[in-house]
């Protein structure tokens, strides 16, 4: 694996063009358990990043992570601008001497490192029906050069049976079970770019 | 030494009428409140880019008492601490209490005493007190 800088921004790039392909389909799936607006806040992200990323031309990996974690606390609005914010924030400080990500185990520690973020700014656990339920089995199976298209799909999959336990859909309880978390989706498509890259 | 009131919500509307209710009644001179609901550009959510600015922009005599009520807006009052540095994390009060009554007592407090503990005391009393 030979990840730099280009191969980061490119990753990230994919990741924006996805989330802007699929602004709808978030948001539809945001509609019957949140407010309807996962994809328009996260496209607004995004669009933030690749305008910022155009202006600023971050020289290195850290600085790239660092466009991205702003541009998500910045312009997202709802509970998913400070959560990716504060992941892509641990990674930013993760790669600071970074020049290239040379193995699966580094690129996974790297990732556990934006785990820890996400569950100290949303006190989530496993099984809430939150993004973390996609994060931590990809951040496991990519430390031991295991990740695969279909494992992102299947922890993706498995957030439509769970009972939210955090967020707006909480208050839904048993009635949010039969819908895929829309976090857990916009993640998935972050580590399906991420494997698109990688490979 | 003086507080400002940063009231965070996912609807302007709300801190703007907060804002309204506060300013009624008779608080000190000195202390500012700032309507901080929703993005920048009028919509619903929070930006926690509004928060870190004002702290940036004060002087090392100046605290803040931070106030949210749902979902992002508490994520963000509590992920400002991540974006200020230690002299101004000494400055910035996350008080939990609900937005409104919370910040409402608050208010009125700070003008009567200094001291954080009674301000926080006061605030958390409307939790207590309320429907007897």
């Amino acid at each position: 694996m030979n990840l730099t800088v280009t191969e980061v921004q490119a990753w990230l790039a994919k990741f924006s063009t996805a989330i802007v392909e699929n602004k709808d389909y978030l948001s539809d799936l945001d509609t019957p358990i949140g407010d309807g607006d996962h994809g328009n806040n996260m496209a607004r992200g995004v669009i933030a990043y690749e305008e910022s990323v155009a202006k600023t031309t971050p020289k290195d990996i850290s600085a790239t992570f660092q466009a991205l974690s702003m541009a998500m606390l910045s312009k997202v609005g709802g509970a998913s601008g400070p959560l990716y914010g504060s992941a892509f924030m641990k990674m930013t400080k993760a790669t600071k001497s970074v020049e290239t990500i040379t193995s699966y185990e580094q690129l996974g520690d790297i990732l556990a490192e934006g785990l820890e973020g996400i569950k100290t700014r949303g006190k989530v656990e496993l099984q809430d029906k939150t993004m973390i339920d996609v994060w931590d089995p990809v951040v496991k199976a990519m430390q031991v050069g295991e990740l695969d298209y279909d494992m992102v799909e299947t922890a993706k999959e498995s957030t439509k049976d769970m009972v939210a336990r955090k967020g707006r859909a909480s208050y839904l309880g048993e009635r949010s079970v039969g819908h895929i978390d829309p976090g857990a989706t916009s993640s998935a498509l972050l580590f399906k770019m991420l494997l698109e890259v990688v490979h | 030494m003086k507080y400002n009131l940063l009231l965070v919500s996912h609807s302007q509307k709300v801190t703007d009428g907060l804002k309204e209710l506060i300013e009624e009644m008779n608080i000190s001179e000195d202390t500012e409140i700032y309507s901080l609901g929703g993005t920048r550009d009028g919509g619903i959510g929070s930006d926690v880019t509004r928060i870190t600015d004002i702290i940036e922009a004060s002087d090392s005599d100046t605290h803040f008492l931070a106030f949210a009520d749902l979902g992002s807006a508490v994520l963000n009052v509590e992920m400002a601490l991540d974006l200020i540095n230690d002299e101004q994390k000494q400055r910035y009060h996350l008080i939990d209490v609900p937005l409104i009554e919370g910040a409402f007592a608050a208010a009125i407090t700070v003008g009567v005493t200094d001291d954080l503990n009674t301000i926080i005391t006061e605030a958390k009393k409307t939790v207590a007190d309320k429907w007897y």
